[in-house]
């Protein structure tokens, strides 16, 4: 189901990853593949797993079940130092100067100090950074701190980019100064992983998603590929279209007003060539037309609604039912703040 | 990168994090002044020389100011006298300080002396003018001043002390085990503050990413332990200028010094990879000083009884047992009380603890660092599997 920009040789796969903390399942089987040249967004509500599933990644953790493969191999520790990672809570020594904090990072990472401090360098110059190397991090306002933390992900330039609710927090300016930082990572043939709780805010930048939900995942692949494969979609043309006009296999008429016409899209249609049947049979020609397909969020609620009933059905005394996994609380925790 | 290189990148920021601060260079230099003081003010006021006292003499006979030189040279005091012209000029330079006492021969003797002062002298001036007063009564009674000093010269008893550096010894035990235990302490506090901060600022889960935590923990002890052996080496400079200029050490500071550095290392390994090890159970740095506590209380019971009780069975046995003996056996060899049975078994046994704690501190650590919501209890994290 997934769609792969790059091959095995350059992936990062993780497959039936089982986490438990005392009682608590909180990863169940999470498959995840995060391939190059693409920016892969792992995605759910506050408390879905998708923390403890970086943490399995890097090795902070060991999973009870599970491997994590890099490149076709298991992945050593040598590799998770090529790695880069900002983790959600932002973890740096707040009286450490801000060049001394990039470079010893840059050294852990297996630079020299000569190097090391030379990349930290450029970094902070092409953040905007670089006079105030010799700062303290305690200085700092919030923003550039998060801008410092991005940059010691990224001091030893890792081939591949873990960010764990990057976005958290973010002014707008900040939210597209960031997605610069990523789409230029993953253009350079690299590999990329955020996460996020806010769909809506994330929706634009991600092109392959898993979505998780109670730490299973409810749904993954690539984005445009789940969006033509919804049952939700509507083709919505400002002309009345006549029923006979078009492959009912394709599309159905769900309404007619004086606006025009909406039609419900089969899953995997072509609009395109839905939209080219109405224009053959209409003279004047069609002058406003759209494609509505469902939002990130609503994707995520319909196939985690679905997980949920299957649960339900599989497991009929609820023993192991899903708590609130109903709409309403699921769209709270998705806009919600800050997630754990 | 070896797990070695990423311990020593970690131990080596915190020296120059250390270096960089302004506390280190603060306590090292009271460390300084302190030991320089310990090594020069014995020099400027102690008592190695004889004691010098002013004594005023009115009509002195003229066997007086030689008896008084004698009795004086066997109590190992020396005397300045000078002759006063009457007893007037005597009390106004006693009261003035001029002189310490002042004698009046005559009948009967007097001593002139500021109330409650130079008892010693005192002591000295009566037996004086009583030795004289017995020389005349000697000569009245028709012996020569020959015969009369033999009569008078009956040997005095001497004092022969036993064991006359003990409470040198004792002394140089009890300075070195306070710098121990103090340095100890400070150092035990600022490892498991300084893995709260880390736990709690989340640094810890960039570092785990990059470094095992093992690496992390031991670096971190390595480093502080550096920057406290590097403290506890300001107070030995002075030391070691005194002995190179041929100075002399008190008696047994240089074997409390060498014993107290091998069981200090082998107590710093301990207690900072324990004390490291419980600093990760805790979500705050405002919790780091209880979560130490048991080992904050061995150590001060482990002081306690270094410091009373080294030479007792209960030191013998403390001297012996792991976290212990850092405390206990630089006392007991200080004061000659450990056997060379005994030192051996206590390096061996801080050795095999060394590693022990290493061990299941690097366990507890790599557990606890990564599990954030509120304190852990040890057993707990112990029993997850």
């Amino acid at each position: 189901m997934t769609c792969h920009a790059g091959s095995v040789t350059d992936t990062l796969r993780a497959q039936g990853i089982h986490q438990r903390f005392g009682d608590r399942l909180v990863l169940d089987g999470v498959d995840l593949e995060v391939p190059s040249g693409r920016v892969v967004g792992l995605l759910g509500p506050n408390g879905a797993g998708k923390t403890t599933l970086m943490r399995v990644l890097f090795g902070v953790l060991q999973p009870d079940a599970g491997t994590v493969q890099w490149r076709g191999r298991a992945a050593t520790d040598d590799d998770r130092r090529s790695w880069g990672y900002m983790p959600q809570e932002r973890g740096l020594y707040r009286d450490m100067r801000v060049i001394d904090q990039l470079t010893w990072l840059a050294r852990l990472h297996g630079l020299d100090k000569v190097t090391g401090e030379a990349r930290a360098r450029t970094l902070l110059e092409q953040l905007g950074l670089a006079d105030r190397a010799d700062d303290k991090i305690l200085k700092l306002s919030g923003g550039m701190a998060q801008r410092v933390q991005l940059a010691a992900s990224m001091v030893h330039e890792p081939d591949l980019l873990v960010l764990d609710e990057p976005f958290a927090g973010l002014d707008p300016v900040a939210v597209d100064f960031l997605s610069n930082v990523i789409l230029e990572h993953v253009h350079a043939g690299r590999n990329l992983l955020f996460s996020s709780h806010q769909l809506d805010l994330v929706e634009d930048l991600c092109e392959s998603i898993t979505l998780i939900n109670h730490g299973r995942v409810v749904l993954e692949g690539d984005l445009r590929s789940l969006k033509a494969a919804s049952p939700d979609r509507v083709l919505r043309v400002d002309v009345a279209v006549d029923p006979s006009w078009i492959d009912q296999a394709a599309a159905t008429i769900t309404s007619t007003d004086a606006s025009g016409t909406r039609l419900a899209l089969s899953p995997g249609a072509d609009p395109g060539a839905v939209l080219d049947a109405i224009r053959a049979q209409v003279p004047s020609g069609v002058h406003d037309f759209g494609v509505e397909a469902p939002s990130l969020s609503e994707l995520f609620l319909q196939a985690a609604g679905e997980s949920t009933a299957e649960a339900e059905s599989s497991d009929p005394d609820g023993a192991a039912a899903l708590e609130d996994g109903g709409k309403v609380p699921l769209l709270r925790r998705l806009v919600g703040g800050r997630s754990r | 990168m070896s797990g070695l290189q990423g311990m020593w990148l970690v131990a080596g920021r915190e020296l120059r994090e250390a270096f960089r601060g302004k506390a280190f260079w603060i306590v090292a230099g009271i460390v300084l002044l302190g030991s320089t003081a310990g090594m020069v003010l014995p020099e400027v006021l102690g008592d190695d020389g004889p004691t010098t006292y002013d004594v005023g003499l009115v009509e002195p006979s003229p066997t007086l100011t030689g008896t008084l030189q004698d009795v004086a040279e066997v109590v190992d005091v020396e005397i300045d006298a000078n002759e006063l012209p009457d007893r007037a000029a005597a009390e106004r330079a006693v009261e003035d300080d001029d002189i310490d006492a002042a004698a009046l021969a005559g009948e009967p003797p007097v001593i002139i002396v500021r109330s409650g002062e130079h008892d010693r002298l005192v002591a000295i001036l009566q037996q004086t003018l009583q030795a004289e007063a017995l020389t005349a009564r000697l000569g009245d009674a028709g012996l020569s001043p020959e015969q009369a000093a033999d009569v008078l010269a009956t040997p005095s008893p001497r004092v022969d002390e036993v064991d006359a550096g003990r409470d040198d010894r004792r002394g140089a035990a009890a300075i070195t085990a306070i710098a121990l235990y103090l340095l100890l302490f400070m150092l035990m506090i600022q490892v498991a503050n300084g893995t709260a901060i880390e736990k709690s600022n989340r640094i810890s889960e960039v570092l785990l990413a990059i470094v095992r935590p093992g690496a992390l923990l031991f670096g971190k002890v390595l480093g502080v332990s550096i920057v406290g052996i590097l403290t506890l080496a300001a107070a030995i400079v002075p030391v070691l200028v005194k002995l190179l200029s041929g100075g002399d050490l008190p008696d047994g500071l240089g074997g409390a010094l060498a014993g107290g550095a091998a069981w200090f290392v082998l107590g710093l390994a301990t207690y900072l990879v324990a004390a490291g090890a419980l600093g990760a159970l805790v979500e705050r740095q405002e919790e780091a000083g209880s979560a130490v506590t048991p080992l904050s209380v061995l150590l001060i019971g482990a002081y306690l009884v270094g410091q009373s009780a080294s030479d007792s069975p209960l030191g013998g046995v403390l001297a012996v047992l792991p976290f212990t003996s850092p405390l206990v056996m630089p006392s007991r060899i200080a004061i000659g009380a450990a056997t060379p049975v005994e030192i051996a078994a206590s390096l061996v046994l801080s050795v095999v603890a060394v590693v022990a704690v290493g061990r299941l501190g690097a366990l507890v650590y790599r557990r606890a660092i990564v599990r954030t919501g509120g304190r852990l209890r040890l057993s707990a994290v112990l029993r997850r599997s």
